[in-house]
């Protein structure tokens, strides 16, 4: 009798071990400024996008996605990138790299400031047919930085804001919840937000701040439980590359 | 020891049932939730697992609705009544006075634009009164900023903000508009006033409208609850079999407003 249960014992080993989630090998991963590897979960495809990854398993869907400078950090950044651009005689890419900034006016604490601000920032835009030198364009580029550094820094639930209206979030949806933390050593908001009139339809978003850039972690449509456990297990699994903005 | 063997094996499964996640056998009560749908929060506990949620935005009231699953179009629905509550200004002036400095012109015009009060058909002579002064004061401010006087500007918008402050709405002011006759809705004859009372729900004066609907299937009991908070006015309402009250009840009576 003995003999004839353990083939039955060693199956049943087999077959709660297949129902574990095995653990998937790290993929690298580099979307705009982050760079880092990251554990896709058991079932999940990829469809790399360039600055964003679609995660998929049949009808669910997550996404990451580099978000861009966000704050002035990350604007200066670019300023700075599109100024060492305009330096090499590539006026063109300068001015499209500077166009694709979002300077957000909630930036701005007066009207008087934001006003200053886009009168000194049309000056790469005066004359559009031109190529205009660097030595003309070099002042109204320190003029920019100094107006940029001037702004106040924004908190991590004001980047989570900006985060949520780049991707969609309006007044028909209310924030649930908003958990500060650390994902990968880097500081991070983990919110919730459901339908504002049923709280049906509920979603889930990670923002993750950076070097003043930002990367999004997040539910494409309503986060049922096993869109929520690729949600934590990616979330969790995330680890970044070392000073990875800087090779941009 | 056969007997106790087996007594050890039923304990031992009956703890790997308890293990596993199964959920509970009768749906338990729902958490309380803090909605807003017109600018004014209420708390209550949604109806158990079972009623699909859906948002509502019709018959002037902005709210959620909560729709028996397998059962023959139960509904209970809790909403503000925002026919009402657009024609409180006192929160928008305040956002526009918080946010004044970060306006230029064209700004201050488009917030402007939804900060007149409304002058048609007002529930009561004092929102008349009130409607014409706030919008006297835009008047001013739009006027001042127009000249770069921004100091008058505020100074009118805080006009507007002391006379929005006055406006105050009872249930008797507004109940009529919104509370259930069968007159107004279609075949008046397959609907019938069984039952009205006086309550006090979530600490606030209500009025509870009982009423039948008969179908050609079967009769359908309603229940519709009026209650003000804070010159808000919430509408409970109640459609499907008789049996379901109670859910209906418990969600009326988990209301709260926050101090």
């Amino acid at each position: 009798m003995r003999t004839r249960g353990s083939p039955l014992v060693v199956a049943l080993f087999v077959a709660l071990l297949a129902g574990c989630d095995s653990p998937e090998a790290p993929r690298a991963f580099e979307l705009g400024p982050h760079r880092g590897q990251v554990r896709v979960p058991s079932g999940w495809s990829v469809l790399d996008h360039g600055r964003q990854w679609h995660l998929r398993k049949g009808e669910a869907e997550l996404v990451l996605q580099d978000l861009g400078a966000a704050g002035p950090q990350g604007i200066r950044r670019e300023v700075e990138r599109a100024r060492e651009l305009w330096r090499a005689d590539r006026v063109e890419e300068a001015r499209w790299r500077l166009r694709n900034v979002v300077v957000p006016r909630e930036l701005f604490p007066t009207a008087v400031g934001r006003e200053a601000f886009w009168t000194a920032w049309s000056a790469f835009f005066a004359d559009p047919a031109t190529v205009v030198p660097y030595a003309d364009i070099d002042l109204a580029f320190s003029d920019v930085l100094a107006r940029v550094d001037a702004l106040p820094p924004p908190d991590l639930p004001a980047l989570s804001d900006a985060g949520l209206t780049a991707l969609g979030h309006d007044q028909r949806r209310d924030v649930k919840s908003r958990q500060a933390l650390k994902v990968g050593g880097r500081d991070a908001v983990d919110v919730e937000t459901w339908d504002r009139l049923s709280h049906a339809s509920p979603r889930r978003f990670l923002f993750i701040a950076h070097d003043g850039y930002l990367l999004a972690l997040y539910t494409a449509r309503q986060a049922d439980a096993e869109v929520l456990k690729a949600f934590a297990s990616l979330r969790d699994s995330l680890h970044f590359a070392a000073a990875d903005s800087a090779r941009r | 020891m056969l007997a106790r063997s087996t007594r050890l094996s039923v304990i031992f499964t009956a703890a790997l049932v308890a293990a596993c996640d199964s959920g509970p056998l009768a749906p338990a009560a729902s958490r309380p939730e803090t909605f807003d749908w017109a600018g004014q929060q209420i708390s209550l506990a949604p109806p158990p697992a079972g009623w699909r949620r859906e948002g509502q935005s019709s018959g002037g009231i902005r709210g959620a609705r909560f729709v028996k699953e397998r059962s023959v179009g139960e509904v209970i629905g809790v909403g503000d009544y925002y026919l009402l509550a657009n024609r409180l200004r006192r929160a928008r002036l305040q956002e526009i006075i918080d946010q004044f400095d970060t306006f230029d012109r064209r700004d201050f015009q488009r917030a402007l634009r939804q900060a007149y009060a409304h002058t048609d058909s007002p529930f009561t002579p004092l929102e008349a009164a009130v409607a014409e002064d706030i919008n006297a004061a835009l008047g001013r401010a739009t006027a001042a900023f127009r000249m770069n006087d921004r100091a008058r500007a505020r100074t009118e918008l805080g006009v507007a903000l002391g006379a929005a402050a006055r406006l105050r709405f009872t249930l008797g002011d507004v109940l009529d508009a919104v509370v259930f006759t069968p007159e107004r809705r279609q075949e008046p004859q397959r609907w019938r006033v069984v039952g009205r009372r006086e309550a006090t729900i979530g600490g606030e004066p209500a009025v509870i409208i009982d009423y039948t609907f008969d179908t050609p299937e079967r009769r359908l009991y309603g229940r519709e609850v009026y209650l003000l908070h804070d010159s808000h006015l919430f509408v409970a309402t109640f459609l499907g079999l008789e049996r379901n009250l109670r859910v209906f009840d418990r969600v009326v009576e988990s209301i709260r407003f926050s101090p």
